[in-house]
């Protein structure tokens, strides 16, 4: 299981770079002059941080940026282990100064904010869905004053309880909706814990019910961690209407789904993934990677072009990926408005009977 | 009633109607329009909610397959319904949606339980239109509602928006009140504005112009119509005031011309006196002239039926129009008879050419002659010499016919033409004779000839003196017929072999000629004289080098001269000089011969001279140059003086030779 996670990692990395070759090779040379060095240090091989590192390297190839002409990418992949993240990073550094360093993912922007706080290396973050929770900045939508700025990767919470509550609101009425929340202790999953249950409390009608498990290094610790997840399902199981996905590297897992819907007659109603919604959950609605990915590297080009970070606010996302399972809203007899099925477009899903 | 009130009455209604008609079409029209735009911003408003709820909500139903969902389509009727609370209404206007029951489910205006029966019927006939689609009037309690509908067939939905025909009509009653009220203003103002233009344009104008016309009919002076205006009335008063002025000088006129006319007749009077005077003359040589004329046709008539020759005239249809007593002799039927005929029915005219003729002559106009032998139409045989022209007479083309009977002189003629074609038999059987007989006798003389000499050579020294003279003397004799006998041969030869005609130039035969005979006579002091050159002819090249040779020979034969001097030459100006002929001549200055024997020195066989003296001969040659000369259409003969030599003239034809050349008399 170990190897074959190595040999994915090393697979993954195989692609990307030969995508960043390939980009970066047919790039006009927008960006010609000095060759910048760039650290791209991904906390771990999930989807969602391989797909923001992909669309972050497309848009930097379709903006100039030529890997050995123009540009020397130095990719960091610490496999969610802090330790080995700062390590690598402190190693990358003696080669010399970076132009900037992109973090990928909350554990690597934390580990490169310690790294690089005081050297004035640009540090760029992305995938952190809690960054003012995590101690990045202080502030959503202000400029950091730092060397440090990024994109949040998450929907503001009370818009995503407001979305769950217009369809399931009428079949629970009458007490607050028991949502089952069972996250690692992974900072944007705790942070995300927090957020939620601030802003359920402020609702009144619905409730956030947790149960945490130790975070392990994905992916070794992914099985033992996903063991414990069917221990805490099976344990706030009856006292849960539904099911909300955490964000972090446990709710990107398929497993960690079919964990839920398979130990539980509870419907998940919040995935945190597209994968999630083919599997099942009614419903999810996420910042659109390729968006994200794409507006950090324009972010990326401004700063290797001589921008502050420090005037840089960190801002929310534009756009969003939406998805629903018409089976299960037809199962649970929920009826999803007009509205919500054309923003989901194409991300529909029904079995077929 | 004076004009000035007449046309009050006309332009008040006139000016009335346009202005009613004007603000009632005015008002109609934009009534219609208003209607017609209400309708359309209806229609588009309610095709809106359609498109944005109604289908909008039912797409997503359809795209996710849940049409038969009851739940999704009882909750997107419902979001549907809020949205059409939502919709933009105009002023007094209002939705109303029913169901196929006909149960309203929605009105924005009143309760449903008011809207189900006002609009059932337009519900269901909305339903019933094959389109889905309807637009009309409505009456109802509170007044005339306009509405257009629309069926929504997924959901069996009657969708109505009305508004209120009153808030349509609102606008329109505002247009017609103010129409009016300017269509009255108007009408004051106008009638006002247009009676006094025409009262200063057109009234007292007419007026002034009615007191001139008045004047001048009375034959009054007017000098000046006050009307100033350059219009058509100003125009009309000036052609007045010059028609015045015209009229007075016209009575000034009249009164000249009448002293005038009557000098004028006066002297007319007495040119006609002596026209009168002229043409009493005229009539008096007139009638003289006519009995002059007459007395002229009567000696025309005399002469043309005195006349020898026949004389008809025929008409441009071919009708005879006169005819004299010789026409009627020669043809052989009476005047009258000839008279009615129309030459070109009459057989023996087509028959014979003369048909074509006279139609050649009254188209062309160019006289014809013609030799016709017919039998005329009352059958007589005839020959006639025709003479046609053509003349004129009456504008139209008339054939004048002369006809000379010559049937006596053409049987002359054919008579004279079997006597020539006998004569021409005769000589070539006396040529053929001539031959023959020549050329037998030829070889028992030679025979003759011949065996005399053997004789004389074997038996001369048996015999005695006397006997060896005889023999000589027949041996000489024999030698002499045999001679005879070939220049008989030679001119029947001339007479039978047909010539050769070919261009030859006869300067290169004189050459010949003279080259061939001089070696003969060497010594004998002859000069040849050719003075200047002489012509190429179309002729037989041996016959005439025979000819010349001929000539040449018997020139320097009978000559006596220590000198002896030839010429030949052409074209001498001598009398009896031929057309068409050359003319040549050999000239020398021998002994001469009598006027006497100039005939006969063409007779074959004729000497003038002693059988041996001036070199011998046969007396052949000159006959033989006779026939050949006469052979190529030619004729010899002799001019000369005894003692002042000789010249022979012949003729031969210039240009090319076709056919053969008859024997003249003179072959006799």
């Amino acid at each position: 299981m170990s190897n074959r996670t190595s040999a994915d990692s090393i697979k993954r990395f195989m692609f990307i770079f030969c995508l960043a070759a390939l980009l970066f090779g047919v790039a006009s040379p927008s960006c010609a002059g000095k060759i910048k060095r760039i650290i791209l240090m991904e906390t771990m091989p999930v989807p969602v941080v391989l797909e923001h590192s992909r669309w972050f390297l497309t848009q930097l190839g379709e903006m100039g940026y030529k890997e050995g002409e123009n540009m020397r990418l130095v990719l960091l992949q610490p496999n969610g282990d802090r330790t080995r993240a700062e390590s690598l990073l402190r190693e990358a550094l003696t080669g010399g100064a970076p132009d900037l360093v992109v973090t990928n993912a909350t554990l690597a922007s934390q580990t490169a904010a310690r790294v690089l706080k005081g050297t004035g290396i640009p540090l760029l973050f992305m995938t952190v869905s809690d960054p003012v929770g995590a101690g990045l900045i202080r502030k959503v939508g202000d400029p950091t004053g730092t060397n440090i700025t990024g994109k949040v990767h998450m929907i503001d919470r009370e818009t995503r309880i407001d979305m769950v509550m217009g369809l399931i609101g009428e079949p629970v009425a009458g007490k607050p909706v028991r949502m089952g929340f069972v996250h690692s202790s992974y900072p944007s999953a705790v942070g995300d814990l927090r957020e939620l249950s601030a802003a359920a409390k402020s609702r009144g009608d619905i409730l956030f019910v947790p149960f945490q498990v130790a975070y392990r290094k994905v992916p070794q610790g992914l099985p033992g961690m996903l063991k414990e997840v069917i221990q805490g399902v099976e344990i706030i199981r009856d006292q849960v209407d539904f099911w909300w996905e955490p964000s972090g590297p446990l709710g990107e897992v398929g497993a960690y789904t079919r964990a839920l819907l398979e130990h539980s007659s509870a419907p998940v109603v919040m995935g945190t993934k597209l994968e999630s919604v083919k599997l099942g959950a009614l419903l999810h609605l996420t910042p659109s990677i390729e968006a994200s990915g794409r507006e950090t590297a324009m972010l990326a080009d401004a700063i290797l072009k001589g921008a502050d970070p420090g005037k840089i606010p960190v801002t929310p996302p534009t756009s969003f990926e939406l998805g629903i399972n018409l089976t299960t809203a037809l199962e649970n007899k929920i009826v999803v408005p007009p509205d919500l099925l054309e923003l989901a477009g194409e991300h529909i899903y029904r079995l077929e009977k | 009633m004076r004009l000035q009130t007449k046309t009050s009455l006309a332009i008040l209604p006139m000016v009335s109607l346009a202005i009613l008609f004007l603000g009632s079409w005015s008002v109609i029209t934009s009534t219609q329009s208003l209607r017609k735009s209400m309708e359309l911003v209806m229609t588009l408003e309610l095709d809106d909610f359609m498109d944005h709820s109604l289908k909008r909500m039912y797409g997503v139903l359809e795209k996710n397959r849940l049409t038969k969902v009851d739940s999704f389509v009882r909750k997107y009727q419902e979001l549907a319904l809020v949205e059409a609370k939502t919709f933009h209404y105009l002023q007094s206007s209002h939705l109303v949606i029913l169901d196929p029951s006909g149960r309203a489910v929605f009105s924005s205006k009143h309760g449903l339980n008011h809207a189900e029966p006002l609009w059932r019927d337009v519900a269901t006939r909305i339903a019933s239109q094959p389109d889905g689609e309807i637009k009309g009037e409505l009456k109802t309690a509170q007044g005339k509602e306009i509405y257009v509908g629309r069926y929504f067939k997924p959901w069996s939905w009657s969708v109505i928006y009305a508004i209120s025909a009153s808030e349509v009509t609102a606008s329109a009653r505002s247009i017609r009140n103010a129409t009016f009220g300017i269509a009255l203003l108007c009408i004051v103002v106008g009638f006002f504005l247009i009676f006094f233009i025409f009262r200063s344009f057109l009234i007292i104008p007419v007026s002034r112009l009615k007191d001139a016309a008045k004047a001048i009919a009375g034959l009054e002076d007017v000098d000046r119509i006050d009307i100033r205006s350059r219009d058509e009335l100003g125009e009309l008063a000036r052609s007045m005031e010059e028609m015045a002025g015209a009229i007075q000088s016209y009575r000034i006129r009249q009164a000249n011309w009448q002293s005038h006319l009557e000098e004028e007749i006066q002297a007319r009077t007495e040119d006609l006196n002596e026209t009168n005077a002229a043409l009493t003359e005229e009539i008096r040589v007139r009638k003289k002239t006519e009995g002059e004329l007459r007395e002229s046709l009567e000696f025309n008539q005399k002469l043309i039926s005195a006349s020898p020759l026949a004389i008809v005239s025929y008409d441009a249809t071919g009708q005879c129009m006169l005819a004299n007593r010789s026409t009627a002799r020669i043809i052989g039927t009476s005047q009258e008879q000839i008279l009615e005929q129309n030459y070109n029915r009459i057989d023996s005219w087509k028959q014979t050419g003369l048909l074509a003729a006279a139609r050649a002559v009254v188209a062309d106009g160019s006289d014809r002659h013609l030799e016709s032998h017919l039998v005329t139409t009352f059958g007589r045989e005839v020959w006639i010499d025709s003479y046609l022209s053509r003349f004129s007479s009456g504008g139209q083309a008339h054939l004048l016919l002369m006809i000379n009977d010559v049937t006596q002189r053409k049987e002359l003629e054919v008579r004279l033409e079997k006597q020539r074609e006998a004569l021409e038999r005769s000589n070539r059987e006396l040529d053929d004779f001539a031959y023959v007989a020549s050329h037998d006798l030829k070889e028992p003389l030679r025979g003759i000839a011949n065996y005399s000499g053997f004789l004389m050579e074997d038996y001369g020294d048996i015999l005695d003196d006397d006997g060896r003279s005889k023999l000589k003397t027949l041996i000489r004799l024999a030698r002499r017929e045999e001679s005879l006998i070939e220049s008989l041969l030679e001119y029947s030869r001339v007479g039978r072999t047909e010539l050769a005609f070919e261009r030859v130039d006869l300067n290169a035969v004189v050459r010949e000629v003279t080259g061939a005979i001089m070696p003969s006579f060497e010594g004998q002091n002859v000069h040849i004289r050719v003075p200047q050159p002489l012509p190429v002819i179309w002729c037989d090249s041996v016959r005439i080098n025979e000819v010349f040779c001929n000539l040449f020979t018997n020139a320097i034969k009978y000559n006596d001269k220590a000198e002896k001097r030839i010429e030949t030459g052409v074209n001498p100006a001598v009398p009896g000089e031929a057309s068409g002929h050359y003319i040549f001549y050999v000239k020398d200055n021998g002994i001469g011969i009598p006027e006497k024997h100039h005939k006969k020195i063409f007779t074959i066989f004729k000497r003038l001279h002693g059988r041996d003296k001036f070199g011998g001969g046969t007396g052949a040659g000159l006959t033989i140059v006779k026939k050949i000369v006469e052979r190529h259409g030619g004729k010899i003969w002799v001019a000369s003086r005894p003692g002042e030599g000789t010249t022979f003239y012949f003729s031969l034809k210039q240009g090319e030779y076709h056919g053969q050349v008859q024997p003249t008399d003179s072959d006799c």
